[in-house]
């Protein structure tokens, strides 16, 4: 199982970074974490930082100004093709079924989980790297 | 000839006089004079037979041989007049039967016309009552859907408001639970524990005051609203009382103009404008000492009440225009700015429910402005 080499967590709530933190951390699979509260940070960054195929962005759906797909789109937008090949994790606390199946239209999104993640869920996220 | 003096002369007079003449002369032109008397007797209906009776009484007295014949000439011209009138009256006759033929054609045809007419009038207004019939249904099942409608909407309040209700006590008990939890911490209790207490804390008030906002969404949209005569400038005045201590706090500068009464929904309108002010303040530039105005003016030939608050604030950039009148949907973390995200949804819902609507200018650091227009109903006793 490959480890992540950096997860780049995009969520607007505070608490939810020190909840991911925490559980990347005790998972020992990560060896680098950047949080972002706004989508359009999170741009911003990745357009500047080098990134590898054992990076892995933890994307929340709901957010003020740049939601999750607002993101995705944005991220193709600005990145093309490129993009497709990430990992990009969604998480949400939304029961709606129709956020999941737009997520799927995405090629860059790799897997979708409700919160709270599990560790088992950053283990199947692991297997999907590299 | 005596004639009484005051009276022409009749047609048998001149008749006379004219025959005597000719008959003595024999000259063209009182054989002329034939052709005017016939004309003279047709005028006045003379019969043939009376036309004779007067050439015999002309003729009584004229014997000689050469009268004879100057007065067969003379009545055979009289005659020539009758021959022709007989003759055009023949013509007449003919043109009338003609005239008479082509009129009986023409009442045909016009006959037939009022018939098709007629019965295309029939058809249109049976076409008509067969449309009515269909509105009139249309019309019911509208009734019918707009009548489930309402019932699905207070429904629906009245279910978003009963779930709502039933959250606030196990919220409560989180809150409780947690309390009792940070009191009996030993004294000695790491930083971390300590700062995931207090984020549970955070949270239940956070959630609380969701649940709150969905209870006072869900009592606004839901129901009839009562309309009324609402002193607008009261509701602003009271509203800005209840807010004092935040404005002075905050240093804010209050400008209110003159606000006119207004037949809407009383409550509804102080949830409006409670939202809006409390979002000018809360939105406030740093920089700056904070002002707030509030005008109102009619609009549209008194049809609309556009009522304006502004305020020198953080701003809005316009790709959020939209947005922000969204469900949950907010521009900033709930550390930078606390909120739910329904306020404004709540606003354009009350603006909504007076016929009107709410626009938003603001520029990004500058400024926001947002415009309430508010449709007039007219009140029974207006």
């Amino acid at each position: 199982m490959n480890m992540i080499n950096r997860a780049v967590l995009i969520d607007d709530e505070k608490f939810d970074h020190v909840s991911y933190k925490r559980l990347l951390r005790k998972s020992e699979m990560v060896d680098e974490i950047v949080s972002f509260e706004y989508a359009q940070d999170a741009i911003d960054y990745l357009s500047e930082s080098k990134t590898t195929d054992r990076d892995v962005v933890f994307l929340d759906i709901n957010m003020p100004r740049m939601n999750g797909f607002e993101f995705l789109d944005a991220a193709e937008k600005r990145f093309g093709s490129r993009f497709k090949a990430s990992v990009i994790v969604m998480l949400t606390t939304s029961l709606n079924p129709s956020d999941r199946e737009k997520a799927d239209g995405y090629p860059a999104v790799k897997a979708f989980y409700n919160k709270p993640m599990t560790l088992r869920d950053i283990e199947d996220v692991c297997s999907m790297i590299g | 000839m005596t004639s009484a003096l005051t009276r022409p002369p009749s047609v048998q007079q001149e008749y006379a006089a004219a025959i005597t003449a000719y008959c003595a002369t024999g000259e063209e032109s009182d054989l002329s004079r034939a052709y005017e008397l016939g004309r003279a007797a047709l005028t006045q209906d003379f019969s043939l037979s009376h036309l004779l009776q007067t050439h015999q009484n002309a003729t009584k007295s004229l014997k000689n041989r050469d009268c004879a014949t100057r007065c067969s000439d003379f009545f055979c011209e009289v005659l020539a007049v009758y021959d022709m009138a007989i003759r055009g009256y023949r013509h007449s006759v003919e043109r009338l039967r003609a005239e008479v033929d082509e009129r009986k054609r023409i009442e045909q045809d016009l006959r037939q016309a009022t018939f098709a007419l007629a019965k295309r009038r029939d058809e249109l207004d049976d076409a008509v009552a067969q449309r009515t019939a269909e509105l009139d249904k249309k019309l019911a099942e509208l009734e019918h859907v707009n009548h489930q409608l309402r019932e699905t909407n207070q429904e629906q309040a009245e279910f978003t408001y009963s779930i709502s209700h039933d959250l606030m006590s196990p919220l409560n008990t989180i809150s409780s639970m947690l309390d009792i939890l940070e009191e009996d911490l030993p004294e000695d209790t790491d930083e971390d524990t300590l700062f995931s207490l207090d984020a549970a804390r955070l949270t239940s008030r956070r959630m609380h005051q969701i649940v709150k906002d969905i209870l006072e969404y869900s009592q606004t949209i839901g129901g009839e609203p009562e309309f009324s005569r609402v002193d607008l400038r009261d509701v602003i005045l009271t509203l800005l009382d209840d807010m004092k201590s935040d404005i002075k706090t905050h240093g804010v500068t209050m400008d209110v103009g003159d606000l006119p009464h207004f037949f809407g929904c009383a409550t509804q309108l102080r949830v409006l404008f409670q939202n809006i002010l409390s979002n000018a303040i809360k939105f406030r530039h740093t920089a700056r000492a904070p002002m707030i105005s509030i005008s109102a003016h009619w609009m549209e030939q008194g049809e609309f009440l556009e009522i304006s608050v502004s305020d020198n604030g953080i701003g809005i950039s316009k790709e959020h225009f939209e947005r922000i009148f969204g469900i949950f949907q907010r521009l900033h973390t709930y550390s930078e700015y606390p909120g739910t995200g329904l306020g404004l949804t709540l606003c354009k819902r009350v603006a909504a429910n007076h016929g009107g609507h709410i626009d938003v200018y603001s520029e990004l650091g500058v400024g926001t402005s947002f415009k309430i227009s508010l449709r007039k109903e007219t009140d029974e006793h207006d």
